[in-house]
């Protein structure tokens, strides 16, 4: 099972992201564990200086967007 | 995309702007103001060893920033320069600080800058903070726009439409 965090300070974005990465896990029946980084030293302990960051089994796979569903669908089903 | 592990951080070491003005007059400290380059137009600090560069340009110049010399980072209110402080903790530096409540303070303080410290006191330079009042007296109704920076800091209203 994938673990799953999004990097966010808590804009709409990266709540949006959150939100459509559970969406597509469950369109294509993946389980996945996920959870939402909002404190500051955690969201920089992976570098990242924009956000909303996707980080799938702790490596940065996006950052500074949200992410497409196509994109979404190709990380959980890797 | 990158593959970047993650690398636990320490707390940021933080200043007030009086220490950060302390150790800036005793060290060959850096300031690395890291606002946009509009709002270092209006106003600067005035400071032996200072260097601009955005946020949103430090991912790619932060090799600017001199790794032998200690850092403090400062932009309007300590927010920003905080991020970017992590940043540069996490890209390996390790004599660096932020400075808390930025440029604003330090105005407060009459630490010394470069350009009109009123831009700042009259809201230009400092963001969109803004508090709508609704006041009704005796059948009269209005709306004040006032910026709250301004009320405290200067103690009188900055009026900004009212109808």
């Amino acid at each position: 099972m994938k673990n799953i965090k999004v990097l966010g300070t808590g804009c709409g974005k990266c709540k949006n992201t959150l939100e459509l990465i559970k969406q597509v896990a469950e369109q294509e029946a993946v389980q996945i564990n996920i959870e939402k980084v909002e404190e500051l030293p955690q969201i920089m302990a992976y570098g990242v200086m924009s956000t909303p960051a996707v980080v799938i089994d702790e490596q940065v796979v996006h950052k500074g967007s949200v992410p497409t569903k196509e994109q979404i669908a190709t990380w959980i089903k890797e | 995309m990158s593959n970047k592990a993650p690398k636990p951080l320490a707390e940021a070491v933080q200043y007030c702007p009086t220490s950060a003005w302390k150790k800036i007059q005793n060290e060959a400290i850096v300031l690395l103001d890291v606002r946009e380059d509009e709002e270092v137009e209006q106003l600067r600090f005035a400071v032996p060893y200072y260097l601009h560069i955005p946020l949103s340009q430090l991912e790619q110049r932060f090799h600017e920033v001199p790794k032998e010399q200690s850092v403090i980072v400062a932009c309007l209110d300590g927010e920003r320069s905080l991020k970017a402080t992590y940043f540069l903790s996490y890209q390996g530096y390790q004599n660096v600080a932020n400075m808390k409540l930025g440029l604003a303070r330090w105005v407060e303080k009459g630490f010394p800058v470069i350009g009109d410290p009123e831009l700042l006191k009259s809201g230009d330079a400092s963001g969109n903070c803004w508090l709508l009042l609704l006041i009704n007296i005796q059948q009269f109704s209005c709306i004040l726009i006032v910026n709250p920076v301004a009320v405290f800091s200067n103690g009188v209203f900055v009026l900004a439409n009212i109808c």
